[in-house]
């Protein structure tokens, strides 16, 4: 194995038209860190489905990605990699996702630089504002297609969000310094107190409220940034806590409207996706009837129904099943979980229910609150699919004790302080 | 050194002035005296043109204004309109009450008189004029009872809705904490039904004051509409501007005073 | 009957809902023939056996100028009548047709006009911030005061009185209108942007039908007041329709037409908000207003 000096290694770094115009203290401690592999000829450096936890940096080589070259579009990724200084694999390993979704397949005999990806994001956050930026426009450039190749969407990465509200002179910080990545079809829940800054946090990425420091990006596409007019869209559809189902519309029509309205699907094609939804979650008699004459649990989950059809890149909901009693919950839940099985979208879950949580997501996050910022991370290992018989399960109470634990402090700040709910 | 006293006086001031200042120059400001402007506008240069032949322009109407306001029966003329529509509206308060109030808590009176009541009600108060001119002896009382016509019924109406809209809840809540007929009658059923009550007194005195001005004009010998109707037959344009004018800013300040005294008795709605 | 609907006869009226009815018969006498039907038919009918009374038996001062109730009648019922005027002289219902005409399009007006002007006002913030101060200045007007300047600046007779009637409706069905769209939940206007509405659908889709509750509480206030201010337009500048009738029986003290005049009034604009009741009921059928 051939080595470089550390200087030899910072030119090299520098070649990249990224790195290059990074700080000089960055790129040493990148170089402190960074580890030298060699390649021969024909072997991958990653293949697909493989963990993603490096990128590279081409020293000499050439590197192609198969499946990209197989794709007849044109995408910001390059499809065969040979100068040096050239970044690749960077996309899965900021995004935290699990695998690889393209491969890296030496054409020659290769020499790269591996860089840890979660390293590396953490050091760049701590640069703060430069740090960040080089970040922003690595992600940028290099996420935004890898997705769209493998079909799969849905990240959501919030950095350093910070929320201020200022009702005439006193400064109330909601959301403070808050930063989560969301993997593309992970459910993910988030727990916390009332008035915690959950909903601010949702109505942020939804697009609906304004965030007064650090950015959201979706699919690497810049969603919210502070001083910039939110703008809500299809990509990120809600389901409310309250029926937002329109009360003039039949069923049938409330479901379809969204894709129709956008143009994704002509009447009946609509109208034929909607019956088959309909019918997976044991409700496929109601299509005529009135919003007004279907009970909450049903139209809880026309609302999820709704959201799904319209094919969103993520689903954020706000305490979906807030009002719905245990009984129907649990059908409900159970309906969530069959849809989302199906279509493995990206959910974002906000609750106060913290079996709730646990029962649905991939992980669930506990939020702090006044200011609210994210306080505890815990994965939940449970197979899917999920059934009630996990509700008694031991894995299940050693993590409701967990997340009970970090949620009861909170909770009794929040009671003491007198927080007014926002229903 | 300042003393706390002063610096919260400093403080106060600057805090009036910046609410000063960001109620007048905020945008919906702006742009209402915009829209003001635009209609002031639009009126006085069709009259310049020449496309407005009758109607006089906003200038023509400020210049002769004062001429008109300055008559003696001017200020004479909101008098005499406004007792008209004070007394007319008094009596429609306390007769609308006085069978409102029983027929909102009994049944059978409401199945009783509500018919008969839904038949004369759609009759204009205006159609009764020839009738009371004949019935009652003195044309004073011929308006009052219109007066009465027109503000009874809105205010009929808004009773039995108020009385119907108290939750039943708050009822069953009072009689468990051991309340009887006299303080279910003062405590639930009077606050509940206040809120309906002021909104149809808002409607009747537009209404009543519709009729006031409808009774002078057609029969009267003073008062603001038989103030503009003089103007209308010596074809005085301006006189009828100043008249429609006064007649709704009357209106529009007889309103203002419910909503005050409804605010005031009501201090527990949100505003 | 056997048992079964025995039980049920017994716990349906313990409970006090009525068994649906099974046919026409049954469902007539189920709507009809109740204590409260009963009770209002009564309290009708005690009125107009206390306005006989005070006409015919014992005719208190100041009476004698109105007609006794059952002479009214007989009449309105009358081939020949005394004073002209009964259901078989075609002038009656020219002056019928003439008011309910010139009602009908004064309202027409006032809803063409008004509502889409109460939907952008409510649609559109800087529009309303605009315009709403000159709709509040000319609002408090009352519609009579602009007899005046109608019959001087609008040629002919119908004109000035369909302007009249129809400011009254205007400003009624504007208002509503606004509030209807004001009244709207801001969960829907998020919801119509998750779905990826443009400003033309939020607004056929979901402004329109939100409001439709408000707007037709407007419509029965703009056709109560537009019944309303048409007397007072006839009286003064009309020349047929029932409120010049009823003048013209005033002033040639024909005290019968009077009446008839005044409970035809009534009864046609009573007739009118009901139908425009209906139409609202069938319109909004997703309210679900009686359920069973």
């Amino acid at each position: 194995m051939s080595l470089l000096t550390n200087s030899e290694k910072l030119k090299l770094l520098k070649l990249n038209s990224f790195l290059g115009n990074a700080d000089d203290g960055l790129l040493m401690a990148i170089v402190e860190y960074a580890e030298l592999l060699e390649f021969d000829k024909n072997t991958f450096i990653y293949s697909r489905s493989d963990p993603a936890d490096n990128f590279y940096i081409l020293i000499e080589g050439q590197v192609g990605h198969p499946e990209v070259q197989a794709a007849q579009e044109q995408f910001s990724i390059a499809q065969n990699i040979s100068v040096p200084g050239q970044l690749f694999g960077f996309a899965a390993t900021v995004q935290g996702t699990p695998k690889r979704i393209i491969s890296a397949h030496c054409e020659k005999f290769t020499k790269v630089l591996a860089i840890d990806g979660v390293w590396f994001q953490n050091l760049c956050r701590s640069y703060q504002g430069h740090g960040f930026e080089l970040l922003e426009t690595l992600t940028r450039a290099y996420t935004e297609h890898e997705h769209e190749i493998a079909g799969q969407s849905g990240w959501i990465s919030i950095q350093n969000v910070g929320k201020v509200y200022n009702p005439y002179g006193k400064a109330v910080v909601a959301v403070k310094d808050c930063s989560i990545e969301i993997r593309p079809g992970e459910f993910v829940a988030i727990v916390g107190p009332s008035g915690c800054g959950k909903s601010t946090l949702l109505n942020a990425i939804a697009g609906f409220d304004s965030i007064t420091s650090g950015v959201i990006y979706l699919d690497g596409k810049l969603v919210n940034k502070p001083g910039s007019k939110a703008i809500p869209g299809p990509d990120r559809m809600v389901v409310f806590q309250n029926n937002a189902l329109f009360p003039w519309a039949t069923i049938i029509e409330n479901l379809i409207c969204g894709p129709v309205a956008q143009g994704k699907m002509n009447k009946a094609q609509a109208t034929q996706k909607a019956f088959e939804l309909l019918d997976k979650v044991g409700l496929s008699d109601i299509g005529d009837l009135y919003p007004a004459a279907i009970s909450a649990g049903m139209s809880r989950r026309v609302e999820i129904i709704r959201a799904l059809l319209n094919d969103p890149r993520v689903v954020l909901m706000d305490e979906p099943f807030r009002g719905v009693d245990a009984l129907t919950r649990s059908v409900t839940h159970n309906a969530l979980l069959e849809l989302y099985d199906l279509t493995n979208k990206t959910i974002m879950f906000i609750t106060h229910d913290l079996e709730e949580a646990i029962y649905l997501a991939d992980r669930v996050l506990v939020m702090a609150s006044r200011p609210g910022y994210i306080k505890k991370t815990i994965k939940v290992n449970l197979p899917r699919p999920r059934n009630l018989k996990l509700l008694s399960s031991p894995e299940f109470l050693k993590l409701k004790e967990e997340i009970i634990e970090a949620v009861h402090e909170e909770a009794v700040k929040g009671f003491m302080s007198g927080e007014r709910e926002h229903a | 050194m300042k003393t706390l006293y002063q610096t919260n006086l400093f403080q106060y001031l600057r805090e009036l002035i910046e609410s000063f200042f960001r109620n007048i120059l905020n945008r919906a400001m702006l742009e209402g005296c915009l829209g003001l402007l635009i209609f002031f506008g639009t009126w006085q240069l069709a009259r310049s043109i020449g496309l407005l032949i009758v109607l006089p322009g906003p200038i023509e109407v400020i210049e002769g204004a004062p001429t008109v306001m300055a008559q003696s029966d001017y200020i004479l003329s909101w008098i005499n309109s406004a007792k008209r529509v004070f007394s007319g509206f008094v009596i429609a308060v306390i007769l609308a009450i006085g069978i409102g109030v029983p027929m909102g808590m009994s049944r059978k009176l409401k199945d009783f008189s509500f018919p008969i009541l839904e038949v004369i009600r759609p009759i204009p108060p205006l159609a009764w004029l020839p009738i009371s001119i004949l019935f009652w002896p003195s044309s004073e009382m011929t308006m009052m009872f219109l007066t009465f016509l027109g503000a009874f019924f809105p205010i009929l109406i808004n009773i039995l809705a108020g009385i119907d809209s108290i939750d039943v809840r708050y009822i069953q809540a009072a009689l468990s904490l051991g309340a009887d007929k006299k303080a279910l009658f003062w405590k639930i059923l009077v606050p509940g039904a206040l809120p309906s009550l002021f909104t149809g007194l808002t409607i009747a005195i537009a209404i009543t004051w519709e009729v006031v001005i409808a009774a002078e004009m057609a029969s009267g010998d003073n008062g603001l509409g038989f103030m503009t109707w003089k103007s209308y037959m010596s074809h005085s344009m301006v006189g009828i501007l100043v008249g429609m004018l006064s007649i709704g800013m009357a209106g529009l300040i007889s309103s203002q005073i419910v909503s005050i005294v409804g605010r005031k008795v009501m201090p527990w709605l949100k505003k | 009957m056997d048992k079964q609907s025995l039980y049920d006869t017994e716990l349906l009226k313990v409970a006090g809902w009525k068994p649906r009815a099974n046919n026409w018969y049954e469902w007539i006498i189920q709507k009809f023939f109740t204590w409260q039907v009963f009770r209002g038919l009564s309290g009708v009918a005690i009125f107009f056996l206390v306005w006989h009374f005070l006409t015919s038996l014992y005719i208190p001062p100041r009476f004698e100028f109105i007609p006794n109730p059952l002479y009214l009648f007989t009449q309105w019922i009358s081939p020949s009548p005394e004073n002209g005027i009964s259901i078989f002289s075609p002038v009656y219902y020219r002056h019928i047709f003439v008011s309910m005409a010139r009602v009908y399009a004064a309202f027409a007006l006032a809803t063409a006009l008004g509502v889409p002007l109460g939907l952008l006002l409510g649609w559109n913030k800087v529009f309303r911030n605009m315009v709403f101060p000159v709709v509040e200045l000319l609002r408090p007007i009352p519609p009579l005061a602009w007899v005046p300047l109608a019959v001087l600046m609008l040629y002919g007779i119908e004109m000035p009185v369909i302007f009249v009637t129809m400011m009254a409706g205007f400003f009624a069905t504007v208002l509503n209108s606004y509030l209807g769209v004001v009244s709207i939940d801001q969960t829907y206007f998020r919801a119509a942007a998750c779905l990826g509405f443009n400003r033309w659908k939020i607004f056929t889709k979901v402004i329109v039908p939100g409001a439709l509750p408000f707007i037709f509480t407007g419509l029965q206030i703009a056709m109560g007041v537009a019944w309303f201010s048409l007397v007072g337009g006839e009286i003064i500048a009309g020349k047929s329709g029932l409120g010049f009738l009823i003048f013209e029986a005033y002033q040639n003290i024909q005290l019968v037409n009077i009446f008839i005049a005044m409970i035809t009034l009534g009864s046609i604009g009573y007739l009118s908000s009901v139908l425009i009741r209906h139409l609202g009921n069938r319109l909004m059928i997703w309210q679900l207003k009686d359920r069973g």
